[in-house]
C-alpha cells in the first residue's frame, strides 16, 4: 500500500477536523469529579437587580468594603420610557472546570476541590502574587485588603455551606433567580432546571467550562 | 501621622481663632470653604440686580405665597393637623404655573360636594385609593417630575412608573419624605419585601393553574 504525501496530508486533515469539531454538546454533568460538583444558575429573566445578594454575601463572608466577591452589573435602559427594561449580569467566580487561575498559580494555592468542584484558594499557600487576578478571564478575583491574599466567591463553602445552608446570595434572593446545587445529581433542582431551560455560559469559547449557567433575558450577547 | 497632627494643633493654637480650632478635624476642607467664601463676597457686588428689580421680584414672590396660603387655608379649614401638608411640596414651585404648589395642583379642583362623595362620585384625587386608576394617579406626579430626573435619583423608577403608584413608596404630606436619603440597606429591603411577596403569589397561582 503506497501513499503519496498529498493523500497522507488530506487524510490527516480530515481526521483532525472530525476530531476537533466533534460533538458540540457539552454535558452539564461531566462525572469527572467523584462525588459532588457544585454549580449555579442565574436566571436573568427573574433577577430584578435589587442587589440583596451582594449585601448578603458581604455580610456572611465578611468581605471588606471596597472589594466584592459578587456584583450585579446593570445595563440599560433598553426601549422607550415608560416601556423600559434593564439587564442584570452576575459577576462572580464561575468555578471553571478548566480554570486558568488554577493553571497559573505558582504555589498551588489556587485549586479545584476534588470533593465538590469548587475553585478555592489555600490561604497557607497563597503568596499574593496576583497572577490569578490577571489570568481570570472573568475578572472576579481580588486581593483581600485584610488577609492580603487572593479572594473570590467560594459558594460560601466556609460559611453557609458548612452550616448546611444554601449560599448567602441564593438564600437572600427575593425572586429565586439563583439556583444552586449538585450538577452531577440528575435529581437536584439545578440539574432539573438545566435540562428544561435554555442557558448560556459567559465566555464559553475560551474553553474554561464554567459551572455558572445563565438564563438569558432577550438576546444572548456572548 | 502623629507628627502631622501635632504640628497642625500647634498652628491652630498660634492663630487662636475659634474657626481654625475646627481644623483639627478637617483642616483641608475648612480652609477651602473660607477661601471660596471670600472670593464670593468680592465678586457679587458687580452682577447684583438693581434695587427696583429685587423689590419687584420679592413682591411677586410674596403675592404668590399669599395666594398659595389662601388656597391652603381653604382646605386647612377641614384638613388640618396630621392631614395637612408638612412636606417639601408645601413650599416648592410648580414648573407648570410658576407658582407655589397648592392642594388643588395635585388633588384637583374640588367641588363643594366633595365632602359627600366618600366611596361614591369622585372628583378629588385620593392617592393610594383604588378608585383612581394608576395612570391617573402617577400622571399627576409626572406632570412635574421628568423621567430623566427620576432615573438619576434611582434607575428603578423606569420599571415601576406604569406598574405601581408613586405613593406606594413615597409620602408627600409628612415633614420627612421617607424615600429621601434612605439608607441603601433599607432601599434593598423595600425591593425584597415587595418582590418576595409578588414571587410567592405567582408561585401559588402557578400551582393552582397546574392543579
Amino acid at each position: 500500500m503506497s501513499t503519496t504525501r498529498r493523500e497522507f496530508m488530506v487524510g490527516m486533515s480530515a481526521g483532525a477536523l472530525i476530531l476537533m469539531t466533534g460533538s458540540p454538546r457539552a454535558l452539564a454533568n461531566s462525572m469527572t469529579i467523584e462525588g459532588v460538583r457544585y454549580g449555579m444558575i442565574h436566571d436573568e429573566t427573574a433577577c430584578i437587580g435589587c442587589t440583596a445578594c451582594m449585601d448578603a454575601c458581604r455580610e456572611v463572608n465578611q468581605v471588606p468594603a471596597g472589594v466584592a466577591r459578587l456584583q450585579i452589573l446593570r445595563s440599560g435602559p433598553v426601549g422607550e420610557y415608560p416601556d423600559q427594561a434593564y439587564r442584570f449580569f452576575r459577576k462572580s467566580c464561575q468555578h471553571c472546570d478548566n480554570a486558568p487561575c488554577v493553571h497559573v498559580c505558582p504555589t498551588g494555592a489556587s485549586h479545584i476541590r476534588v470533593e465538590d468542584g469548587i475553585v478555592d484558594i489555600n490561604p497557607d499557600l497563597c503568596v499574593g502574587c496576583r497572577y490569578c487576578l490577571a489570568a481570570c478571564p472573568y475578572q472576579v478575583r481580588f486581593i483581600n485588603p485584610v488577609t492580603r491574599i487572593a479572594d473570590k466567591c467560594d459558594f460560601c463553602r466556609k460559611t453557609n455551606l458548612a452550616n448546611g445552608k444554601q449560599p448567602a446570595c441564593v438564600e437572600s434572593c427575593p425572586t429565586k433567580a439563583l439556583v444552586f446545587g449538585n450538577l452531577d445529581d440528575p435529581q437536584s433542582p439545578v440539574a432539573m432546571r438545566l435540562v428544561q431551560e435554555t442557558t448560556y455560559r459567559y465566555k464559553q469559547f475560551l474553553g474554561t467550562s464554567p459551572k455558572m449557567y445563565r438564563v438569558p433575558k432577550g438576546e444572548v450577547a456572548s | 501621622m502623629k507628627d502631622v497632627i501635632k504640628w497642625l494643633l500647634l498652628g491652630c493654637l498660634c492663630l487662636g481663632t475659634t474657626q481654625f480650632a475646627r481644623a483639627e478635624v478637617a483642616p483641608a476642607t475648612d480652609t477651602q470653604t473660607t477661601n471660596t467664601q471670600a472670593t464670593n463676597t468680592q465678586a457679587t457686588p458687580a452682577d447684583q440686580p438693581t434695587l427696583a428689580e429685587r423689590q419687584a421680584k420679592a413682591e411677586k414672590k410674596k403675592a404668590a405665597a399669599r395666594k398659595a396660603a389662601a388656597r391652603f387655608a381653604k382646605c386647612d379649614k377641614c384638613h388640618d393637623g396630621e392631614e395637612g401638608m408638612h412636606g417639601k411640596h408645601g413650599s416648592v414651585t410648580n414648573p407648570n404655573t410658576n407658582e407655589t404648589v397648592t392642594c388643588t395642583n395635585c388633588h384637583g379642583n374640588a367641588s363643594a360636594d366633595h365632602r359627600k362623595q366618600r366611596g361614591g362620585m369622585v372628583d378629588v384625587m385620593r392617592f393610594g385609593d383604588e378608585a383612581f386608576p394608576l395612570s391617573q394617579q402617577n400622571g399627576v406626579c409626572m406632570s412635574c417630575h421628568e423621567p430623566d430626573d427620576l432615573r438619576k435619583a434611582l434607575w428603578a423608577h423606569d420599571v415601576h412608573a406604569t406598574r405601581v403608584t408613586c405613593t406606594s413608596c413615597h409620602q408627600l404630606h409628612p415633614a420627612k419624605e421617607p424615600m429621601v436619603g434612605i439608607p441603601e440597606k433599607s432601599r434593598i429591603k423595600l425591593c425584597v419585601d415587595c418582590h418576595s411577596k409578588q414571587h410567592e403569589a405567582r408561585q401559588q397561582a402557578a400551582v393552582k393553574e397546574g392543579a
